[in-house]
């Protein structure tokens, strides 16, 4: 099954993906978190569809911002491709289990990851912003170093607790299989406060993961025929110039007033999708 | 300096695998239009996804190779057990 696209619903589902997109880069958030709920109750698509499709559109974005990371060094590819090995079986078995449960149970499964998000969205909205300040600690084998344009110097750092942060990803890879969102909710605090990896790097390479985390588990969703191709395409394009455009405005401010107002946003569509599975 | 130069080259990768699939969408889309080339234009778009769902894959393949000749070995087997997995997954169902 596929929508029939006509170039009316193309331009809507690429308007909807370039809005994502928008919003992703100027909230920080990945675009599962709106793409999944806007499928299933704008479009009333089954949410294992939705999360194909939500998958594949964050495999684009992460792909087109890691290439801008990797190439300053700030995403740290070394701790990146080690979690990986966790992220990516996490978000294997996360998809295999999704493809196990019904739409109800899934639905509500990502009610519950929008209450969450919600509320992590609502406790950096209401966050002081102190100037950022790094400690300089010399690299070791999977730390790194990255120049800060902000604090105007390299800052190098070494990487702490990494079995413990093993083990945690491959919670974060299941949660991107399961529900077709990126990780980084769990990904960036964890690389920033159990490995001790300035923010910006940890947010680099949480970005740089999240493609074939969620690759991963869009395997496993084509392998089940959920993956509607002209639907995705067209999400595609849009969430690629979205974002695209969004970090080209940004260059890296966090409007907080705008993270207050969709904390809010996602509560509601945290309780309408509640109310839709139940 | 070497990570510099791993850093381009899983850059070019990346820009490949996007501006790849991006244009087979665009053109799949496009000749979708065109009532009697439908079964085609859904062909390319899907070809492009494919594309899209590979660039991960080829980025993983790439950073093996660069880890490998710069010494990194336990990077190099960390890369080569994540495309097994990935790999995996296109085999289970």
């Amino acid at each position: 099954m596929d929508i029939h696209l006509t170039l009316n619903s193309f331009a809507v589902l690429t308007g909807l993906g370039a809005g994502v997109g928008l919003l992703g880069s100027v909230l920080g958030v990945g675009g599962g978190i709106f793409i999944v709920p806007a499928l299933v109750l704008f479009f009333h698509l089954p949410i294992h569809q939705a999360i194909a499709s939500s998958l594949v559109t964050m495999i684009a974005t992460s792909s087109a911002v890691a290439s801008v990371n990797v190439e300053r060094g700030v995403a740290n590819m070394k701790l990146g491709m080690a979690l990986e090995v966790s992220t990516a079986i996490g978000g294997l078995l996360g998809a295999l289990v999704a493809n196990m449960l019904d739409r109800k149970m899934l639905q509500t499964a990502f009610a519950f990851i929008l209450a969450f998000t919600c509320v992590h969205m609502l406790i950096q909205s209401l966050k002081k912003d102190g100037p950022v300040k790094d400690a300089e600690t010399p690299s070791n084998k999977m730390g790194g170093e990255f120049y800060d344009p902000q604090q105007k110097r390299s800052i190098s750092y070494h990487v702490e607790n990494f079995p413990l942060a093993s083990v945690v990803s491959v919670f974060a890879g299941a949660l991107s299989g399961l529900l077709g969102i990126g990780g980084g909710v769990v990904q960036v605090p964890l690389m920033h406060s159990v490995c001790k990896v300035p923010i910006k790097a940890a947010a680099a390479t949480s970005n740089f993961m999240i493609g074939v985390t969620a690759a991963s588990g869009a395997i496993i969703y084509y392998r089940h025929g959920a993956l509607l191709p002209e639907l995705t395409g067209a999400l595609v394009l849009g969430v690629l110039g979205g974002s695209i455009l969004g970090l080209k405005l940004l260059m890296g401010a966090k409007p907080r007033h705008l993270q207050f107002l969709f904390a809010l946003l996602l509560g509601y569509t945290a309780w309408h999708m509640f109310s839709k599975a139940g | 300096m070497a990570e510099k130069d791993i850093g381009k080259t899983i850059q070019k990768t990346l820009v490949a695998g996007i501006a790849l699939s991006t244009a087979l969408i665009l053109l799949g889309l496009a000749v979708r239009l065109i009532p009697a080339w439908a079964a085609e234009g859904r062909m390319l778009v899907s070809a492009g996804l494919a594309a899209l769902l590979f660039t991960p894959m080829a980025r993983v393949v790439m950073l093996a190779r660069a880890f490998r000749r710069e010494g990194l070995t336990r990077y190099a087997f960390a890369a080569g057990a994540v495309l097994l997995i990935m790999l995996a997954g296109l085999f289970t169902k």
